[in-house]
């Protein structure tokens, strides 16, 4: 039940309780209106029977007479007259009524039944002298009044289907002009991306009680914008002050390199030098790059085609390599993609796929091959090599900043250790993942998940 | 232009070494754009991070006064939206640091044979040609050997060929800030160009304009 509740909308929700709340009142009003009118209507009956029975005894007061009485009485009226010493002195011809002797005593109605009808009767006491007493019974059968309380219940009912009906219709309309402003509010923010945290929302017509909420939430807009921009700026000082220091070991080594370029001893010593400051170099940019957060890019999806093609570019560009040449390297595409809006942006395509190659160039066998295909809510990206694979203990280890295995690659202190955590991290802020299985005969599949969506 | 002392220093001796061209070093912006605006470059390196003028101010305050020099915008900072950014304030090149010297004196390269509109490394001039890249000269079948402010002067007539140089021009050209102005070394030098290149030749290539200036062509 709390899950059905849970997947309905604001409105739904607001409609649904404003309804049983509704209903609830309806058919507390029903009720108790119709007990009222069962009541009204059976003190109507019962009051019409007393007047008339008064009535019958003014009558047989003034003549006594049976033929008289019984053109007072209706057909389907029953009346009679007893005489506690004599007996019944007159009754009507539908009167056949079980003992009333024991309530005779008292004037008060009873309900019988008689030949198949209800009646209600109502007896009431004369004294005649000191011993003698006469009872007056008359009667009415219930159905009419039945009848009545029938009709007045179904009305009842159908008034309230009525009513329940068009306040349906009432009620969804007031509750979505009502809940408009703050539809109207979520809409705005809906739009936001983070290129927009320096605006503020404003909109005319705000309602006062919504206004704190949009107060609120323009403070937080700029609290988040004060944020990125600090980042932003670390960013950018960090990179500066990591790269400027690198640049002047880079070019001092470049240049007495240039100027010592006949000296072997000299030169190589500088060359091995330059490795190592290319090898911190490469940790400094895997750094910055894996502490990036927000998009480098704007754009927040990619179609099918352009996914494939920035794929094909990045292998064109490692296939150049020294390294790749000896490779057999393929690519291929399976199922169709065309109506599909992946999530992602260029850039982390091209950071994930290279850093992928790089790794099955440097640790992978002769054979590598990138496949893509669809799956679900998902295209799969896979790279598979016939290398070493990676021990099963690690599979998630290489995923960690700067964790190396060292099980099959003794000379991994070339590797910075950071490229498959960044490639994690950049797959993960998209909503996909990266993970790896080991093959079999032999080699190692890195698959990259990248959710999309269906344009269709 | 770059205000971390030791990149300047190592890009200077790099050009100077391997180019043999030579160099002006600003360490600030303001410095900078006077030098931009009143002294004539073939290329104009800049760090975009400058004290006092940043480098896309400085640029955009180039690009203003119609300095067409190429300049290569050497910074940091890395990101497409820099890059474009840029580009899009009137640079011609870009190189992220840290940079490889390679790189950075072959794209130098470049920019002066496209702002000379010499895409080919190789500059002909009747049977003499001048290879901009090897530094290689030869007229005829015969190699030519130059060495460095001789080959440099001959290059710059080579890339203004069929113009007239002027004397103060071919001075700028050759001799960074602090060389002396009113020397005579551009005679001198042109004396021995004309030795070497014009001398064995029927030919003649390099001509004096009197009251202009000098003129590398083949036609009369």
């Amino acid at each position: 039940m709390i899950k059905f509740l849970s997947k309905l909308s604001l409105t739904c929700r607001v409609v649904l309780f404003v309804m049983l709340l509704e209903i609830l009142l309806v058919a507390s009003f029903a009720v108790y209106n119709y007990q009222h009118t069962k009541y009204e209507l059976l003190k109507g009956f019962n009051s019409s029977l007393k007047i008339k029975t008064d009535d019958l005894i003014k009558l047989f007061k003034y003549n006594y007479r049976q033929n008289f009485i019984k053109t007072f009485i209706k057909s389907d009226e029953i009346f009679a007259l007893y005489s506690s010493e004599r007996g019944f002195l007159m009754k009507s011809d539908n009167f056949k009524l079980p003992d009333l002797k024991a309530n005779f005593k008292n004037a008060n109605f009873l309900s019988f039944s008689c030949n198949g009808i209800n009646y209600r009767i109502l007896i009431k006491k004369l004294k005649l002298n000191k011993n003698d007493y006469f009872y007056i019974i008359y009667g009415r059968p219930l159905k009419d009044v039945y009848h009545e309380i029938n009709e007045s219940k179904w009305l009842l009912v159908y008034s309230s289907l009525i009513f329940i009906v068009i306040s349906f219709i009432i009620i969804i309309f007031s509750v979505k002009k009502g809940l408009a402003p703050l539809y109207k509010f979520l809409d705005k923010t809906k739009s936001i991306t983070p290129e927009d945290f320096n605006k503020e929302i404003t909109y005319e017509d705000c309602i006062n009680e919504l206004k704190p909420v949009v107060e609120s939430f323009n403070l937080l807009l700029k609290k988040a914008n004060n944020a990125l921009k600090r980042e932003k700026e670390f960013s950018e000082n960090a990179a500066h002050e990591l790269r400027t220091p690198i640049t002047v070991l880079k070019s001092s080594i470049q240049t007495e390199i240039l100027l010592y370029k006949k000296n072997n001893e000299k030169t190589l010593f500088l060359e091995s030098l330059l490795e190592d400051v290319n090898k911190l170099n490469e940790i400094c940019e895997a750094l910055l790059d894996s502490s990036v957060l927000t998009e480098i890019d704007s754009k927040e999806y990619l179609s099918f085609s352009e996914f494939k093609n920035e794929i094909k570019n990045s292998l064109s560009l490692l296939k150049k390599l020294d390294v790749a040449k000896s490779k057999d390297i393929s690519f291929m595409s399976m199922g169709s993609g065309d109506n599909l809006q992946l999530h992602t942006n260029i850039y982390v395509v091209r950071q994930i796929v290279i850093n992928l190659l790089k790794n099955a160039l440097k640790y992978g066998g002769n054979k590598i091959s990138l496949i893509i295909k669809p799956d679900k809510n998902f295209i799969l990206l896979s790279v598979f090599d016939n290398g070493y694979g990676v021990p099963e203990n690690e599979k998630e280890l290489i995923f960690e900043r700067f964790y190396r295995s060292k099980v099959n690659f003794s000379n991994n202190s070339e590797s910075t250790g950071l490229g498959l955590s960044v490639c994690k991290n950049l797959a993960n802020n998209y909503k996909g993942d990266i993970f790896c299985e080991n093959v079999k005969p032999k080699g190692i599949v890195f698959t990259w998940k990248v959710l999309c969506q269906n344009t269709k | 232009m770059e205000d971390e002392l030791k990149i300047a220093e190592n890009i200077k001796k790099a050009i100077e070494t391997v180019l043999s061209y030579s160099v002006d070093l600003c360490n600030d912006g303001e410095e900078g754009l006077y030098f931009a605006l009143n002294e004539s470059y073939d290329t104009i390196i800049l760090d975009l991070m400058l004290p006092k003028i940043d480098g896309l101010t400085l640029l955009l305050k180039l690009r203003e006064a119609c300095v067409k020099t190429p300049v290569l915008i050497l910074t940091a900072k890395n990101t497409e939206s820099d890059v474009i950014k840029g580009l899009n304030y009137g640079s011609d090149d870009y190189l992220s640091k840290p940079f490889d010297m390679g790189v950075l004196l072959a794209r130098i390269k470049a920019l002066i044979r496209r702002y000379y509109d010499k895409p080919n490394p190789l500059i002909k001039v009747d049977d003499l040609i001048v290879n901009t890249d090897t530094h290689l000269v030869m007229r005829g079948n015969k190699e030519i050997q130059l060495p460095n402010l001789e080959y440099r002067l001959l290059e710059y007539l080579a890339f203004n060929v069929d113009k007239v140089i002027s004397k103060n021009e071919l001075l700028e050209h050759l001799y960074d800030y602090n060389w002396e102005k009113f020397s005579n070394v551009i005679e001198v030098y042109i004396s021995i160009l004309r030795s070497k290149i014009d001398n064995d030749f029927d030919k003649k290539l390099i001509h004096t304009i009197r009251g202009q200036g000098y003129i590398l062509t083949d036609k009369k």
